[in-house]
């Protein structure tokens, strides 16, 4: 700290010598179509003189006598350095094909050059993710960022997604990184009831401009104790100064599902669930179908009793097949709308855009509406001061599926049309819903006793989320080297629910119609204030750096309310219920507050060191032991620039880095370090309190330290360029939950103990296979990304070693431990497995018997685009992979239980076992568990491999020649037509490799055609 | 500029004065907790912990249901039908389907709690001296309970062990823990089946000589209210802690004392049966009870849902899955004839109708469900959401009914140290006289003792009690031919429920596991 105040005052006094005389040159900034870039900065090197060009480009600027090199940067455009001499007129092109390395990069509170950044950044541009049919950002990044997966938990429009950095860190604690919008740390917390919600769905992505990754802790360690899954920082649209432009909008087109589980037909599932009586109660054939049709398919006794077994499989053949897969899903529709207007002159700049997204989901009940206005203005107020202010208003509506986004539950949708028995009909005669309370016969047929159609018609669930995102922020130029700025920001979040079981239904029947609504208020205040200082000494030394500090402060509240007995469907608000049977109100919050500095040097942008510290409180840990300490270091060797690379022509660039820094994790309860005794537990009228958990004062931060080291290069021009890294990030002090014995009355203490460690390889690959020399011939662009990494248990407390199965010391997290399925005895039909010392088994002992099969995460995760223009045209074909994580799929495993008590798998039933000697995978129909067996589904039998390659989506655009526009009074007009999810290469049999969790009753993703138009007038 | 300047310099100031409150930028307290280091230290804070384990006692891995359904399916008198799935692997007794490790934490945490209202409450000065003798005289009695079904679920009874598969007790907790260092100390080991039962023995003789009939606010009792530990409660259970260890004399003491202490709770003929229609039945002793909506309601795992399709006697709406129904076995004990007769064959694939019963009233209990679910079957009527809404049912935990017999069989037993035949007869007579069947006469030796078990299964049917007895005198549970998992007898290591892995795990060496898991 002291440190680093002698370091300010002594760049102080140096600047001092620097205000010389001064002359003043003009110029004009232009793109490659030599058009006149309006908002271009224009700066001394080393220096904060600068100004902006104005509406056509041009700009004049004052600078020293001795300075030496100007810099031009635009956004979108890159950056470019002329060199200064004795004239006073500079005309720079500036080309949106500018070298990677010119590019600006957000690191965390400041933006700089991508050459003079030694972090370990990935950076996906609006040009990558615009225009995709996507509810949220996060979604959008899938596959373009190396080390970066993004899994989505199911196919919800705006549902929960989840993001990994390089693996997962922590066991107990959270594994989300810290997501930041224009400077204002999200709240993430997925606050929902009813259906599952993103966080980030308030965002338009077409409204983002930049996303810039922190991949590694050397980086990262400015955001300290909230940094160690890595840090997003998405940097929203700006307006340029210049004539106002319009911008708008609009797609629209189609969602359909991926695909259908082939389940048995009614004749089909007749004779499984024949062979199931047969071989459970040991009835004869005659006496199981008699019972099968009774009392499955509930024809009167009377009529059964009397008919022959010829007879009875006429009667079955005659029973039609009824499809609730065709009728659970439909074909969705996805529109959106945006129109933005931005602008402004020399001393303020505005972009303004509204949006509005509507995306109907393949099955009932999961619509997503979002309406929202993005505000971002900057006004250079003097000379010295700058006002800028960003806000994003938004309001998303998501219509819930009966059951939640997944699950069991009889009534979901997504879960029972594929369970449902096939000779339940959808309908009555009448039309009216079949089965349903209060009817004869009042349930379907089977465990799936529910017409889930209808529980998905009446009963009704809603969640909106309002969300409001704001700061204001102040930058004072104290010095032309030093400036000071103050943040304020709010991200506020109201979230309502509510959800009607309706009295027709049959979870809402007992009940008289079920009523339940919340709300949850989330106030996320935020506020830095920070010093930062840029200086070049003589014409080599480049140092820069800021100081700051920095105050969180989340508060939570929410209320949930839910009543019953309502006097007719119609009344479906709490008002008008009879009794209320439950209430809650809650509330938490958290505070966290830091001091950060960084100090980066370069020597003439060859030899480039980077220092990052924090020092950062949480209100999370024990009284004792809430503040750490978070150092990163970075050096970069910008080999390119070294004398003897200059006959190296086909090295256009080439730069060696190395990072080392500590981040941390404090992704816990927001009182986990207490010992508290909880509220809640009422008991014959009086309320009661529970011993909820033990104190732990010295519970801290989960420290993660990654080593990084990283070689960026670009061959013959940068036709081929790219970079590699290797890292080894080591987590310890894990925040887990230690074990202890349960007669202790407690399950586990908060501590810091045990160690994760995920070594990776990330691969980023462009090339530009086919370059025209002509504007508008033939080019051809490639971007592949590949990503490999591996975690590994390294130790956890006391002899311990191992959490259940999935947390074994010595191997890879999420552990998949079971005995391998040996197949089905070919003499009697029932399941068998291998023991632990290899023999054939009915019954697996656990842990004995089990194997390591793998693990849950994806060894090896990418993408591969691929761009072809030609005149206006435009190609992209995306493709996304991951391999080597395995998959236990509920959905399927309920489709092949051996019972029959609901529908079968196709596959499943043609391969059962049904004659002795037959040699097969898929055990005997049987009613009930085989005797002294284990379950069917048990050991390795329903582990499949998750590995898939998707064509994530191919767009085809034509662009307007401008000749043509300008004839239209338009500045630009784009078409074109875009599909999503087209083909999938997988191993499993789920409705979709993708999903993540239990599977069980999961929405999936659907395949979209959209159709859009861009109009820039 | 001034402005500016001023702007700039008021925020300065703004952020300084934060820097400067760091220690107290980081103060937040919890919300719906209290600090634990204080939480026992007033009256309120006590009674509250109490409610919180007789909340805990609620969880459906202990008398929401498994205490009550487990003890019935995994012997003869509860067959699982596959309805929902629930309970058929325990029907079938098949491997590690039996209580789970939830049961032990759960027990164990009860037990913790108690010890640190008994630490507590000896030395707070805000309880006056009743209040105090409630407070510990109820902590006392939740211990021993605890203790009590662990002993039960996990190691064999006294007077009824298999020597070679006998790996003793289970852990005995006596002293309260509440630090992250006592915590991780607590490394427990098998007490001796005999330590034991002499500490539960103890817990419920400190708690008898706490308790009274009536409680102490906010703990007060009633004949339709009881809800908390009391007198009669306590001497209800010594007397059947002491018949299952096989002290006689003891059983028939706490008989005798339970019996005077409740007074003329007994109920008769159709008295009975619409004692089960209303939520606490007369002779109930003790109950955990639920008793508003959001207590009860898991439509999957409820007492009601467990046992029973429909919400009404007589109804034929389909309300609940009714997973576990009187065996065929039961049935015949009960005296309940099915048309098409009580055979196998019949029972299984048929829908049941009842074609006779006998003059027993306690089979009216028993009726055919409602056909949403599947093959009709007779389903016990004991829980039928009898607090006013589905699936909300008080759990009976002990009934006078249930002293009457622990006396005749301590009478009845050979070689009991109160051994008389006379006196067991007359017990007998008093439950079978009152069900509605007449006296018994001149009944003696075997033929006697079998009667009173036979009673005492169909009296205490769906109750949770089954296991237990054939457990406790060591005999074979015989399933077969109708439960496709076969017998088991007594000296099958199922008898015994395996101890959860990851507390071995924890306590190492010290924790043995029963035999065969």
């Amino acid at each position: 700290m002291r440190r680093f105040t002698l370091l300010l005052l002594s760049t102080l006094l140096l600047s001092l010598q620097l205000l010389a005389q001064n002359r003043t040159i003009t110029g004009k900034v232009t793109d490659d179509k030599n058009v006149g870039v309006p908002s271009a900065s224009v700066t001394v090197k080393g220096t904060s003189v600068g100004t902006v060009t104005n509406a056509d480009g041009n700009f004049t600027l004052s600078i020293a006598q001795n300075a030496r090199t100007l810099v031009v940067s635009a956004v979108g455009l890159g950056t470019k350095e002329i060199d200064l001499t004795s004239a006073s007129v500079y005309n720079v092109s500036l080309s949106s094909t500018a070298t990677d390395m010119q590019e600006v990069v957000v690191v965390g509170y400041q933006q700089r050059r991508k050459r003079d950044e030694a972090g370990t950044i990935s950076t996906i541009r609006a040009g990558e993710i615009e225009n995709l049919p996507v509810a949220s950002l996060d979604k959008a990044m899938q596959g373009k960022a190396a080390g970066v997966v993004v899994q989505s938990n199911n196919g919800i429009p705006g549902g929960a997604i989840t993001v990994r950095i390089r693996g997962y860190g922590s066991i107990n604690a959270g594994n989300q990184p810290l997501y930041i919008v224009d400077g204002v740390q999200l709240n993430t917390t997925n606050t929902t009831t009813f259906t599952q919600s993103n966080p980030l769905a308030f965002l338009n992505p077409n409204d983002i401009e930049s996303i810039d990754i922190l991949k590694d802790a050397a980086t990262a360690a400015i955001y300290g104790a909230s940094a160690s899954n890595g840090v997003v920082i998405i940097t929203t649209k700006r307006g340029r100064a210049g004539k106002t432009k319009f911008q708008f909008n609009t797609y629209f087109g189609q969602a359909e599902r991926l695909s259908k589980l082939n389940v048995l037909n009614s004749q089909d599932y007749f004779q499984a669930r024949t062979e199931a009586r047969m071989n459970g109660d040991l009835q004869s054939s005659l006496a199981a179908k008699r019972t099968t049709l009774v009392t499955d398919y509930r024809f009167p006794n009377a009529l059964v009793s009397s008919l022959s077994e010829k007879s009875l499989d006429s009667l079955a053949a005659t029973v039609p097949t009824y499809d609730w897969q065709d009728a659970a899903f439909r074909q969705g529709n996805i529109q959106n709308y945006e129109l933005s207007v931005s602008g402004g002159n020399d001393r303020t700049t505005f972009r303004l855009s509204a949006n509005h997204n509507r995306q109907q989901a393949i099955i009932t009940a999961a619509d997503f509406v979002r309406s929202g206005v993005n505000i971002n203005l900057t006004n250079r107020a003097t000379d010295k001061l700058t006002l800028t202010t960003n806000v994003n208003l938004s309001t998303f509506n998501q219509k819930a599926p009966f059951g939640g986004a997944g699950g069991s539950s009889l009534g979901n949708l997504s879960f029972a049309a594929s369970g449902i028995l096939p000779f339940n009909p959808f309908y009555n005669a009448d039309g009216s819903f079949y089965g349903l309370p209060g009817q004869n016969p009042a349930s379907l047929s089977g465990v799936l006793n529910q017409n889930a159609l209808a529980v998905n018609e009446y009963n009704t669930a809603n969640q909106r989320t309002n969300q409001a995102i704001g700061n204001i922020q102040g930058e004072y130029k104290l010095t032309n080297w030093l400036s000071f700025r103050t943040f304020y920001a709010l991200d506020y979040r109201t979230v309502e629910t509510n959800s009607f079981w309706d009295p027709r239904t049959n979870d809402g029947a007992p009940r008289g119609g079920l009523g339940q609504a919340g709300n949850n208020w989330n106030t996320n205040f935020l506020t830095n204030q920070v010093l930062s200082a840029r200086h070049t000494i003589g014409d080599k030394h480049n140092i820069d750096g800021l100081l700051g500090y920095e105050y969180r402060k989340e508060d939570a509240r929410s209320i949930f309310v839910s009543a019953q007995g309502f006097p007719t469907p119609q009344f479906r608000t709490l008002a008008s219920a009879a009794t209320a049977s439950t209430y809650n109100e809650t509330g938490t919050g958290f505070r966290r507050q830091g001091v950060f500095a960084n100090f980066n040097y370069n020597y003439d942008s060859r030899y480039v060191v980077g220092l990052v510290g924090r020092y950062d409180g949480s209100s999370r840990f024990g009284a004792n032991t809430r503040y750490g300490f978070f150092p990163g270091l970075k050096l970069a060797w910008n080999i390119d620039r070294e004398s003897f690379m200059e006959g190296a022509n086909a090295v256009s660039s080439l730069r060696l880095r190395f990072g080392i820094g500590k981040t941390g994790n404090d992704q816990i309860g927001n009182f986990d370090a207490r010992g508290l005794y909880g509220g809640g537990p009422t008991y014959s009228g009086l309320a009661g309190i529970t011993y909820t958990q033990l104190a732990n004062p010295e519970l801290t931060w989960e420290g993660n330290t990654t080593k990084n080291l990283g070689i960026d290069f670009g061959f013959f021009r940068d036709r081929i360029s790219g970079s590699v890294e290797v890292y080894d990030r080591i987590t310890n002090d894990l925040l887990l939950s230690q074990t202890v014995a349960w007669t202790s009355g407690f399950d586990g203490i908060s501590s810091n103990v045990g160690k994760v460690q995920n070594r990776g390889v990330e691969l980023t690959l462009n090339g530009s296979i086919l370059k025209s020399r002509d504007a508008g011939g033939f080019n051809w662009n490639t971007t592949f990304v590949f990503a490999y990494n591996k975690s590994k248990l390294l130790e956890l407390f006391g002899n311990t070693q191992n959490i259940g199965t999935s947390y074994v010391v010595g191997k890879p997290l999420f552990l998949v431990q079971a005995a391998p399925y040996a197949g089905v005895n070919p003499a009697t039909g029932r399941a068998m497995w291998y023991d632990s010392t290899g023999n054939l088994t009915y019954q697996i002992v656990t842990p004995k018997d089990n194997k390591v099969l793998g693990d849950e995460l994806p060894e090896f995760t990418g993408g591969l685009t691929n761009t072809f223009t030609y005149k206006g045209f435009s190609l992209d074909v995306f493709f996304q992979y991951e391999y080597g994580r395995l998959v236990n799929d509920g959905q399927v495993s309920f489709l092949s239980e051996a019972s029959g008590r609901i529908n079968w798998l196709q596959e499943v039933y043609d391969k059962r076992w049904t004659t002795p000697g037959q040699v097969t995978s898929v055990p005997r129909m049987n009613l009930y568990a085989e005797q002294k067996n284990s379950g069917a589904q048990a050991g390795s039998r329903m582990w499949y491999k998750g590995d898939y390659v998707r064509l994530k989506y191919v767009t085809l655009s034509y662009d307007l020649p401008t000749s043509i526009a300008s004839r239209l009074r338009l500045s630009g007009l784009k078409v074109y037509v875009q599909g999503t999810n087209l083909y999938t290469y997988a191993d499993s049999p789920s409705y979709d490799p993708e999903f993540l969790g239990a599977g069980t009753g999961q929405i999936p993703q659907s395949r979209n055609y959209t159709v859009g138009l861009q109009i820039g007038f | 500029m001034k402005k500016y300047s001023i702007i700039l310099a008021l925020s300065a100031v703004f952020a300084g004065g934060m820097m400067t409150g760091c220690k107290k930028a980081l103060d937040i307290e919890p919300q719906q907790s209290i600090d634990a280091s204080t939480a026992l230290n007033s009256k309120e804070g006590i009674n509250a912990a109490l409610v919180g384990i007789y909340a805990r006692q609620k969880s459906f891995r202990l008398y929401g249901r498994d205490l009550i359904a487990l003890p019935e399916v995994l012997a003869d008198n509860g067959y699982a039908n596959n309805r929902s799935g629930r309970l058929l692997a325990e029907s079938n007794n098949q491997n590690r389907a039996h209580f789970l490790g939830d049961t032990w934490q759960l027990s164990y945490t009860n037990i913790n709690d108690a010890n640190l209202i008994l630490e507590a409450a000896g030395s707070n000065p805000t309880l006056t001296a009743a209040e105090k003798a409630s407070v510990e005289g109820q902590a006392y009695f939740l211990r021993a309970l605890n203790h009590f079904n662990l002993a039960l679920v996990y190691a064999y009874i006294p007077g009824a062990v298999v020597n070679s598969q006998n790996k003793g007790g289970v852990p005995l907790m006596t002293k309260g823990t509440n630090t992250t260092e006592g915590a991780l100390a607590n490394l427990p080991a098998r007490a001796p089946i005999e330590e034991v039962y002499n500490q539960i023995v103890t817990d419920f003789e400190a708690a008898n000589s706490r308790l009274t009939t009536g409680g102490v606010a906010p703990f007060t009792i009633s004949a339709s209210t009881p809800n908390f530990a009391n007198k009669a409660a306590a001497q209800a259970f010594l007397s059947r802690v002491n018949l299952y260890r096989k002290n006689y004399a003891e059983a028939k003491r706490w008989s005798d004392s339970a019996v005077n202490t409740a007074g003329s709770k007994l109920t008769s003929g159709n008295a009975y049966v619409s004692g089960w229609r209303t939520p606490t039945h007369p002779e109930t002793l003790f109950q955990v009870a639920f008793n508003t909506n959001a207590e009860g309601g898991n439509p999957n795992e409820s007492l009601h849902t467990t046992f029973s399709s429909i919400g009404a006697p007589g109804s034929t709406t389909t309300i609940g899955f009714g997973d576990v129904v009187p065996s065929l076995y039961l049935l015949n004990d009960l005296g309940i004839t099915l048309a098409g007769g009580n055979t196998e064959a019949n029972y299984r694939s048929n829908a049941a109708v009842i074609d006779s019963r006998t003059a027993d009233v306690r089979n009216l209990l028993y009726e055919p469900g409602a056909a949403g679910r599947g093959k009709v079957y007779i389903e016990t009527t004991k829980y039928l959401g009898k607090n006013g809404f589905t699936n909300l049912d008080h759990s009976p935990v002990i009934r006078i009914a249930e002293v009457y017999l622990n006396r005749a069989e301590a009478f009845a037993t050979p070689g009991s140290a109160v051994f008389n035949e006379a006196l067991a007869l007359a017990d007998l007579n008093r439950i079978v006289v009152a069900r509605g069947l007449t006296a018994f006469v001149g009944l003696t030796g075997t033929a006697l003792y079998e009667e009173i078990l036979k009673q005492r299964r169909i009296e205490l049917a769906m109750e949770g009690h089954r296991f237990w007895d054939l457990k406790r005198l060591g005999r074979d549970i015989v399933k077969a031919p109708l439960y496709s998992g076969g017998d088991v007898p007594f000296t099958d290591y199922r008898i015994l429920a395996p101890l959860p892995t990851r507390e071995l795990q924890v306590a190492g060496s010290k924790l043995v596991q029963n035999t065969g898991y």
